[in-house]
Parts: structure tokens; sequence; C-alpha cells
């Protein structure tokens, strides 16, 4: 946990720094008198302070011997890439492409490239996944979904 | 005289078709959900937010908390058959609940904790109703100051209860407090963290941060381990206890729905941490503790009689105060102000019928959690049995669909996206997502009442300090923030903390 504690703490004294910064810019105001800027940069100091103490605890507290650090990432890490991007995508086509079939290419992916299901059961389920939620949502409860190059 | 009368008023707001049937659908999205693992009451509630907008604020809310102690019902299944418990609060019920399950004593274990449940359900609402009109007069008492305080009290005890380091629950807590202040200041019209976007003026939104923290952090983490499930075989015969079983368990059930309702209303408090201490008592009182870990009955019914009974003094603070005392509370708070209800003191006055017609909605769904779990406990098993790649394509779409439908932004999935990969991470450091969710919540409110007590007291701080009720609850919350210092509770601190881990 050693390294990626040292990671965490300086990865917040960022963020704490960040935050003291634009709670200065957005006005601390008085006391009397709190301005926008106030909370932000009292906590900002507070997530320094604690970032701070962190690496310094890590630093000077011995680890104990018997301390085998567990890996990193589990054996599925491409697949958590891959689902990462697909997400991504998914919003990005989401407006030009149209809610369903956007969706439906979005499930088809995860169910054919992810959980490696046959073509028929891929298709069928990007297929029932996507009519039953637009059904739900667009039908029933008259959410405006976006309908892309299908208009 | 005049509590029976908002009672049964309660009741026939519960009743309504409309009510009943968001009710109903809940508790059993809710059973659904504590069975299977990966998914808690908190990432489903998110998943249905969006469900609830159309609907009227009593069915909206009917259903939210339906889910949640739904949850509490279904997550013993998965304790009992497989060993892995549906949500945190079953993680105590797998000890004995799968001990007896391998004795062949596996339809008791299910049918006394569904009966368990249910009198602790029963039980905490009947606090509630006695409880909560009281604590209603008294919160109108409470001034900035003591709103302030008691908010700091609330995250104070979330915060020790996280897993591991308290200095990152601490940060993340701090980093909520921000992330809620995100978009214009109400009072100076000032855009704060907003990097000239748009759609950050008004803040980020609570469903796609939970969205992404509960819902795509963990299907993320699932996807990268192998999730193996040994789930026990065996035909289930026998739900019914016999009074022999009654006879083991009744002082279990007492001490179950005390322990629950008391711990339910601390602020942080909750459903899991009562379900431990009840094992513990149970083990502390039982007169043969040998045989705990072997499969006693008072180790199963004390825990689910407990995390059932918490459910209902959980909503003590937020339907009295308006203060969420945990995470999945803090979602029903979301849930109110999107309807544009602010629960609090004046709630039980300004929306009896939303309040009493939420209690009384709790009371049925208990009933119907009884009558509907007992028979479909076969089917709950079924359910069990389905892979987790079938589920989780549907879980990420509920999520993109959920967090688009808020607003109908595709900018509110980037940010669901955003959260999804950040609570990935988070794990991978070991910073915990509960504090950060209720900081979040909490935010706005704690900051407007920060400044109007300063503004009040012309920058005097020490008016936090010389109103009682303020001055207790900092006190409570500097012990608590403090205590890892004093190396006996510091000792205790984490063993609750491996405990729940474990």
């Amino acid at each position: 946990m050693r390294s990626r504690d040292i990671i965490a703490s300086f990865f917040w004294l960022l963020i704490g720094a960040g935050l003291i910064y634009e709670g200065y810019r957005a006005e601390l105001g008085t006391l009397q008198e709190p301005g926008s800027g106030f909370v932000i940069f009292w906590m900002g100091i507070v997530i320094v302070g604690l970032s701070l103490l962190l690496l310094f605890i890590t630093l000077f507290k011995p680890a104990p011997a018997d301390e085998h650090p567990s890996p990193w990432f589990g054996p599925g890490l491409s697949k958590v890439l891959i689902i990462s991007i697909a997400l991504l995508l998914y919003a990005y086509a989401l407006i030009p492409l149209g809610f369903l079939l956007t969706t439906f290419l979005f499930m088809f992916f995860l169910f054919k490239a992810i959980n490696l299901q046959t073509w028929l059961v891929s298709i069928s389920g990007a297929v029932i996944s996507s009519l039953v939620i637009y059904l739900v949502f667009s039908c029933w409860l008259a959410v405006q979904l976006p309908e892309g190059i299908l208009r | 005289m005049d509590l029976l009368y908002q009672l049964g008023n309660g009741f026939l707001v519960a009743l309504k078709p409309i009510n009943f049937l968001y009710g109903f659908l809940g508790v059993l999205i809710g059973t659904l959900v504590g069975v299977l693992p990966g998914l808690g009451p908190v990432a489903a509630m998110s998943l249905l937010f969006p469900v609830t907008f159309k609907a009227s604020p009593e069915a909206a809310i009917i259903m939210l908390s339906g889910i949640y102690y739904g949850a509490m019902y279904g997550g013993s299944t998965t304790s009992i058959l497989v060993n892995i418990p549906g949500e945190a609060a079953s993680v105590v019920t797998c000890l004995e609940g799968y001990q007896m399950a391998r004795r062949g004593r596996a339809g008791v274990a299910l049918g006394m904790s569904a009966f368990g449940s249910f009198i602790g359900g029963t039980f905490s609402l009947v606090g509630l109703v006695l409880l909560a009109p009281p604590l209603t007069k008294f919160a109108l008492q409470f001034g900035p100051a003591e709103y302030f305080s008691l908010m700091i009290l609330g995250l104070a005890v979330l915060i020790y209860l996280a897993h591991g380091s308290m200095i990152k629950a601490l940060i993340m807590a701090a980093f909520g407090l921000v992330l809620g202040l995100i978009g214009l200041d109400v009072i100076s019209g000032y855009p704060r963290l907003t990097f000239d976007r748009l759609e950050l003026m008004d803040g980020i939104g609570l469903v796609p941060v939970i969205m992404g923290l509960f819902g795509v952090s963990e299907v993320l983490v699932n996807m990268e381990q192998v999730i193996q499930r040994d789930i026990y075989d065996v035909k289930i015969k026998g739900l019914f206890p016999t009074l022999r079983d009654w006879a083991e368990s009744k002082w279990a059930l007492v001490r179950g729905s005390l322990i629950g309702f008391f711990f339910g209303i601390l602020p942080g408090g909750g459903a899991i941490i009562s379900s431990f201490l009840s094992y513990a008592v149970e083990k502390r009182f039982s007169k043969h503790p040998e045989r705990f870990g072997k499969g006693a009955i008072e180790g199963v019914v004390g825990p689910e009689t407990a995390n059932n009974a918490a459910t209902g003094g959980a909503f003590i603070p937020l339907l009295t105060l308006g203060i969420p005392s945990n995470v999945v509370m803090a979602m029903l708070l979301g849930a109110f102000m999107i309807h544009g209800i602010s629960p609090g003191p004046l709630l039980m006055k300004q929306h009896p019928d939303l309040f009493w017609g939420v209690i009384a909605s709790m009371y049925i769904g208990n009933f119907v959690l009884l009558i509907l779990n007992l028979p479909l406990i076969g089917l709950w098993v079924q359910v069990l049995k389905v892979p987790y790649k079938i589920l989780f394509p549907s879980i990420l779409l509920f999520c993109l669909i959920g967090a688009y439908s808020v607003s109908n932004s595709v900018f509110d999935i980037y940010m669901m996206i955003l959260f999804g990969v950040f609570g990935y991470l988070m794990k991978k450091f070991e910073f915990e997502g509960a504090p950060l969710i209720l900081a979040f919540v909490l935010s706005p409110l704690l900051e407007n009442n920060l400044r109007k007590a300063l503004i009040l007291s012309q920058g005097d701080f020490s008016t936090f300090f010389t109103r009682p009720i303020s001055l207790a609850c900092l006190l409570i919350a500097a012990f608590i923030l403090f205590s890892p210092l004093i190396p006996a509770l510091h000792k205790k601190r984490e063993e609750i903390a491996l405990e729940e881990a474990s």
C-alpha cells in the first residue's frame, strides 16, 4: 500500500492546492460575512494538511514485515479499459446516432466482445434490451430520448 | 388520538392504488438487489431515481424507501445460501446462516430471518411513529449553529466507521463538501469551480455522481475480478420455524429490535453497525457460545432483526431534522429535493400526507415482504444463478439512461463516467465513497448554515460553542475524530473495520 499512499498523497496535495487558489479567487469575505470562496478555501487547506499527514505517516511508519502488497490490478484490467472506452463512445455517439441505434450497438458490443456470446444471443439481447428501455423511458416515463439519424 | 388519526390518514395515502403499486415495486426490486451480490440498495435507488420523476412525491419516496428495506430482507438470502452477502448489512449473517444451510437448516434460517426482519421492521416503525412528533417539536428550537454542528457530527461518525484509514475518509468528506459547492453561489451569484462550463452552473447532479461511484465503478471492479459463486444447492424445506426455533430466538428478536432501532437513529450508524453489534451481543448473552460459528440460530435472527429495525430508526433524523444519517438517507434527501420538498421539522405540518403516507407504506411494505418472500425464496435462488456477465450490461445501460434522463444532457453521462473511473481508482487506493456522498449532499446545507450562523453572530465563532446543543454535537464529533489517538479506542475501531471488511 506504501507506494499507492504516496501517489494518493501527492494527488490530493495538488487538488488541495488548486482548491486553495480557487477559493481565494472566489473571494474569501470576512468572518462577519463569509464570501463565496470561504468554505472552498478552508477545505483546500484541510485537504493539503491531511495529504501531508498521510504522506508523513506513510514515509515514517515502518511497513509490517509480512506485508505482501496486493497487485495493482486484477486479471480483467483490459475489460475495464474496454468498457470505459465503450461508455465514452456511447456518450459521444448518443446525439448524432440516436438512442436506439447507439444503445443497440453498445449492448451488442458488450454481449459479443466482453461476454463472448453467440451472434444470435448478442443480437437478440441487444435488440430486446434497447427496445425495453426505450419503451419504459420514452413511452411510459416520457423522457425525450435523442432520435438521431432515425428521425 | 391525533396520532392515530394522522396514521390512519397515512394508510389511506399508502393504500391508494398508484402508491401501493410503487411501494410494491420498490420492495420487490429492493429484495432483488438485496439478493444479487454486487448491487446494493444505493446503486439500485440511483438506477431507479429517474423512474420516480414522473410520480407524485409520495409515490417516489414510498418506492425508494421500499428499495431500501426490501434490500435488507433480500440480503440475507445470499448470505445464507451462497456465503456472499447481498449487501453490507448482511455480512454478519453469513457466519451462522451459511453454517445452518450446510447442516440442512437453510429453510429455517431463511424463514426465521424473514420473520425477524418483519418483527424488527415493525418495531422500528412503532418507534418512529412515537418518537418523530416530539423530536419534530424539539428540532424547531434548532438554529443555524445547531444544524451546522449536527451535520458535522453526522459526518464525523461516518468517517469514524469508514474502513481503513480515517485520514483518507476525512479527505473524501472534505472533497465531497467541495463538490457539493460547485456552481453558482446562491448568496452572491458567483460561479464557483465551473471552469466556464455552462453545464456546471447548476452544480453537479446527485444522480451522475452516485451512479458513477456506486454503479459504474462497481461494474468495473467486478469485471476485473473473476467472481466465484458457490451456491449451496439443496432443496429448501421447512421455512416455517418450529416452536423450539421461536423459543431459541425470542430474546435475539427483542435485543435485535432495540439495538437496530437506536443505532439506526444515530448519525452515521445504521444497519451495518447494528447488525455487527447484535451478533456480538447474542454471542455474549448465549448460554452456549460454543455453538456460534457452527450454525447458531440466534446469530442469524439477531443481526437480521437489527438491520431491518435500523431502517426505521434511520428515517428519524431525515424526517424530523432534514439531516440524512447515512448514504441511503442522503439519496432520499435528494429525492425529496427533486420534488421540491425540504424534509425537516416542518415536513409533518406542511406535507402530512407525505410524512404519514411514507410511514404507513413501510408497515404495509413489511407485511408484503413477509408474504412475498417466503413463497418466493425458490425464485430468488434461481436469480442468484444468473451470471454476472448477463447482469452487468443491463446495470451499465440503466446507469447511462438514468444519468441522461435527469436533465436530458450528455454532459451528465460524461460526469457519470468520470465518477465511475474515479470510484474505481478510489477502491484501488482504498478510499471510501460513503463519506464523499454524504458530504456532497450535506454541503450546500452545511455551508448555508455556517454562513448564516456567522452573519447572525457578527463573525463570532464562539456561537458554535455557547449554544448547548451545538456544543454537545461538536464535542462528541471531536471525541469521535480524535478517538483513534487513544490506543484502546483505536483498536476497537480497527476491529469494527476488519469485521466489516471480512
